[in-house]
């Protein structure tokens, strides 16, 4: 499922295979802020269909809360991750909330996720095979989930990047492939709208997510 | 003695004849032994048959329904095979490792336990049949959805799950199911269980611990004792390794086997604590009595050879020997104890001769026999399987008891012994009991009795609920119950049970109960319910949901149209995706589902065909206690749709055998009354009064105490009643003995049944513990009250044909 958000917040982490050099290297070259922000343009490739869809908008992430997808164009939409749920709402009105009661599939990911936010890269390796090449300043990587079930909802993985993850892209197992790319990272709190701040729950930073 | 040597001289043609018919039989009889010595051997021995533990095969299995029988036992017997692990930690990574290392130890005794299925959402092929059948299959919240639907609403939808950077999740491509509505079922079904597949292993949450999931299937039955040994240290030593990997790392362990092997454990426990102890007493006992080992070795032979062919015979009859039977069983059989007793305790038998000592106390010890047999044939005439069985077991254990004292003792009876001292101890204890139950105090300690057990009646209160007779140590329970709360398991003793002629129809039913389940969910009565509707929705509900959909959205000029266009698509796509949908024609059908691996944890509730009707079982999962009856009117009005409560059934039913085998016990006492006429004419109501003293005073003990009256105290009370009607038999008969050597057996036997079925009293098995209590205040009150009521009989105008008209 969420597996872009989960990319998107891999900023420093996540590849780790201790035999493989180039996953420190890729470790070493990533940045780790607690909170960032930046611009993405995502298109869907669908089998059976003739043209791409596509979408851009704003993300912010926070180390210890979740991640704000704001979707500007075609139409506004924004989809909160946290926790314990994920909500997508249009023009401040909610229009759907799956929380980890309903799906607990959700929360393993979350905390997969947020374990990965925290600087956890033995998880990783526990639920991808992970394979990674760097080139210069760049560096590509591929994840392919362990498990049957997970490959189903999260698909094949691949990013590229130099200091941030700038590409992704997200295969499923019919076809459906999901492309984003990034740009315009900014990092620190203060790059935070009070808005986005809102929606995180104010104020930032509450509880630490690990020690 | 000059009474008892006159008739040898006179019969001694006779009893060279009687001597010698004496000895072929007691041939006969060690004939018979063997042959039972031989059986035990072959089938314990040679075919290692294993001892049946499940507290419920002793109970009845009642309904004359068939299909709510089956239905209550496939759930019970589903239930039964399950172990369910759960090895968690704070910290995931701890968690995976230590539930590794547990299953790692498990996995060494593959043949009796192997990992079991469960719902965990599988693989694509194992879904096939519901995706292949997609169109047909919506979620409540979906179909109503679509019903009330206004138009570009689904299309707004789709094209919102699109701007989402999170993966799709489904099965197959996006195209296949656009509005997403199989995604939706699919994870309705997913909600039955919280458990998911996570790093190559299942894995639950609960707040702040992550679970690893280990569903275990045991291969052998929960209650088989064999299965139990060879399975208890696996566990035991899998739960310590696991606990190594760090201290937070918690076990929890669910599953019929470990209260199986707890109650197995502590009946083999108490079977040789219980059984050496009475053993040992008795042993004492007779030693103090006799001074010498002979007498005990006569005992411990008549009980061993009692026993023996009472295994052989319960062995040859039955294919499955309950552990109880065994236990209980034997300590009935120490009852037999009296007749060595009874024949040891006659002083003046080398005088008269051994055998015709035997012969002149055979009509007080068949009386006796008989009407502790008449007794045990309560028991047997109980719907108890386990009751059944004990009484058999029982039954032939006295009779060869009984039989080897009559039959061997004689020739295997050493010189006389017996310690005179004794013997005027006990008749001084009976003189000076006499003194202060029949003197000044007399009527005064009478009326106080009587009020006492006027009191304790009034007082005396009926519990028969079964969860009273089962003892789990507590921390047992409480992993039981946490499991099952982390799991979301359903409760498997409270079920709906379906019956319908068809397949359908049975699916059609759940259906509509389905609708009432949902609504007390709602209510928060319970919190869900599994069905194999949920799987399989009638073919009904599958054509009007198939229907619906290809209304509401696949119609020309719909919802199709329309997200097509907002997609950029021309009107080939359109068709397209409407010949894809409108192509399906077949339904789901329960045998898909049945073949399927995601049916193998929930096969139970289908029973399918049952002669000529279909049935089906709904288990409910988290019943608010207080709800219990709203739930259970769920099925009223409803054709076809029964509320079964297990435990609720089988104590009713504890209950109304409680109420009649009171009524069965007494009208024991007027048939044996009835029996008793022609031998003691107006006196019989003495041989009678003791046991009925005991009996009501038993009982009113247990009113006093506060403790419920229920079926095994009944059952203890026939016991009594046939025990304590021995010993006043035994007053009766002898008075032509020398004085005192009747009370005297009597006294030996009453100690020896306290230390065999009074010290059950101290068993932590509840069945146990109340036949124990309800013995011990029975067998002391009838000993004590058998010399006043028969005290008379000495001077009585009684004929005695034992003694050839003598008097």
């Amino acid at each position: 499922m969420i597996v872009a958000l989960l990319v998107v917040l891999l900023r420093g982490a996540a590849v780790a295979s201790q035999e493989d050099v180039a996953l420190t290297r890729i470790q070493a070259m990533l940045t780790h802020p607690d909170a960032m922000c930046g611009d993405f343009d995502q298109r869907k490739t669908l089998v059976g269909m003739q043209r791409a869809v596509r979408s851009s908008g704003r993300f912010c992430a926070l180390a210890d809360r979740g991640v704000l997808w704001m979707t500007k164009l075609p139409f506004a939409s924004t989809l909160r991750l946290t926790r314990d749920e994920i909500t997508e709402s249009q023009n401040e009105r909610i229009t759907s909330r799956l929380t980890v009661k309903e799906e607990p599939g959700l929360g393993v990911i979350n905390d997969l996720l947020l374990s990965v936010l925290a600087g956890d890269l033995k998880r990783l390796g526990a639920s991808f095979t992970v394979t990674a090449t760097v080139d210069g300043a760049t560096w590509r990587a591929r994840l392919v989930p362990k498990d049957a079930g997970m490959r189903r909802a999260i698909g094949l993985i691949d990013l590229g990047g130099g200091e941030f993850v700038r590409q992704v892209t997200i295969t499923e197992t019919a076809g459906d492939q999901t492309a984003i790319t990034f740009a315009g990272m900014v990092t620190g709190l203060s790059v935070l709208q009070p808005d986005e701040l809102r929606a995180f729950g104010s104020p930032a930073r509450r509880t630490p997510l690990r020690p | 003695m000059r009474l008892v040597r006159q008739p040898v001289a006179l019969r001694s043609a006779h009893s060279v004849s009687a001597t010698r018919w004496h000895r072929r039989l007691a041939w006969v009889w060690l004939f018979v032994v063997v042959a039972a010595v031989a059986y035990n051997a072959k089938v314990w021995l040679g075919e290692r048959r294993s001892l049946e533990t499940d507290f419920m095969a002793l109970l009845p299995t009642d309904e004359s329904d068939p299909v709510v029988s089956r239905a209550l036992s496939q759930v019970a017997v589903s239930a039964e095979q399950n172990v369910l692990v759960l090895v968690g930690a704070p910290d995931w990574a701890q968690a995976r490792e230590a539930g590794l290392r547990y299953q790692r130890v498990i996995a060494r005794d593959s043949a009796l336990l192997s990992p079991a299925l469960m719902a965990s959402m599988g693989s694509d092929s194992a879904l096939a049949s519901w995706w292949d059948h997609r169109h047909g299959l919506l979620t409540d919240e979906d179909r109503a959805a679509l019903r009330t639907a206004v138009p570009g609403e689904w299309t707004q939808r789709a094209l919102h799950d699109l701007l989402s950077p999170l993966g799709t999740g489904r099965i197959g491509s996006w195209k296949e199911d656009p509005f997403a509505l199989f995604q939706h079922w699919l994870r309705a079904r997913a909600a039955d269980t919280p458990v998911r597949p996570v790093d190559g292993v299942l894995r639950v949450d609960d707040g702040d611990m992550h679970y690893v999931v280990l569903p275990l299937q045991l291969r052998a039955p929960a209650f088989a004792l064999q299965a139990q040994r060879r399975v208890v240290p696996l566990f035991v030593e899998a739960r310590d390794v696991a606990s190594r990997v760090a201290p937070a790392v918690r076990v929890l362990e669910a599953g019929m086997v470990f209260p199986a092997a707890a109650a197995a454990t502590q009946a083999n426990h108490e079977f040789s604590t219980i059984g050496w102890g009475s053993i040992l007493g008795i042993v004492i006992v007779t030693w103090l009595t006799f001074r010498s080992l002979r007498p005990i070795g006569l005992i411990l032979l008549s009980l061993g050879v009692g026993t023996i062919t009472a295994m052989a015979v319960t062995a040859w009859w039955y294919p499955n020997v309950h552990l109880l039977t065994l236990v209980f069983g034997s300590s009935l059989i120490g009852v037999g104890e009296d007749y060595g007793a009874h024949y040891l305790c006659m002083s003046d038998r080398r005088q008269r001769g051994a055998v015709l000592a035997v012969l002149a106390a055979l009509p007080g010890l068949s009386l006796a026999l008989f009407t502790t047999l008449a007794s045990f044939l309560g028991l047997a005439i109980s719907p108890f399987p386990g009751l059944q069985q004990m009484a058999l077991f029982s039954s032939v254990g006295l009779a060869a008891t009984w039989l080897t004292v009559v039959l061997w003792f004689p020739a295997l009876d050493g010189p006389q012994v017996g310690s005179a001292r004794v013997i005027q101890w006990f008749d001084r204890v009976r003189e000076q009991w006499e003194r202060v139950a029949l003197g000044r105090t007399r009527g005064a300690l009478g009326v106080l009795t009587a009020v006492l057990v006027v009191i304790g009646l009034a007082r005396l209160h009926a519990n028969d609920d079964i969860r009273l007779l089962q003892s789990l140590p507590e921390d047992m329970i409480r992993e039981q119950t946490a499991v099952g709360r982390v799991l979301n398991t359903p409760f498997a003793a409270q079920t709906f049970v379906i019956r319908a002629a068809s397949e359908q129809q049975a699916l059609e039913r759940e259906e509509a109960l389905r609708v009432r389940l949902d609504s007390l969910i709602a209510q928060k009565a319970l919190l869900g319910y599994q069905a194999a509707s949920q799987w399989v929705p009638s073919r009904a509900r599958q054509q009007q949901d198939a229907a619906l959909l290809t209304r509401q959205l696949f119609s020309v000029g719909g919802e199709i149209d329309r997200l097509g266009a907002a997609l950029g698509e021309g009107a080939a796509w359109t068709q397209e995706m409407r010949t894809v949908t409108l192509h399906q024609d077949s339904v789901v059908t329960p045998s898909d589902w049945l073949a399927s691996p995601m049916s193998a944890p929930l096969r139970h509730l289908w029973l399918g065909q049952v002669g000529s009707v279909w049935g089906s079982v709904v288990t409910l999962k988290g019943v608010e206690n207080t709800r219990m009856t709203d739930v259970a009117q769920a099925a009223e009005g409803l054709p076809g749709v029964v509320w079964a409560d297990r435990i609720d059934s089988i104590s009713s039913l504890l209950g109304r055998y409680r109420v009649r085998m009171s009524w069965v016990l007494a009208a024991s006492y007027l048939i044996v009354w009835l029996m008793f006429l022609p031998r003691y004419g107006r006196a019989a109501w003495r041989v009678l009064a003791p046991s009925v003293c005991a009996s009501l005073i038993a009982a009113a003990t247990l009113g006093l105490l506060g403790q419920p009256l229920q079926l095994f105290h009944i059952l203890g009370l026939f016991l009594v009643f046939g025990i304590g009607v021995d010993y006043a038999i035994f007053l009766t008969e002898h008075r032509h003995s020398p004085p005192g050597d009747a009370w005297f057996a009597v006294g030996l036997a009453s100690i020896s049944t306290l230390l065999s079925l009074g010290l059950l009293a101290l068993s932590e098995t509840p069945v146990l513990r109340a036949f124990g209590a309800t013995m011990l205040i029975g067998i002391t009150v009838s000993t004590l009250a058998s010399p006043l009521f028969c005290r008379t009989s000495s001077h009585s105008n009684v004929s005695d044909p034992a003694s050839g008209g003598q008097t």
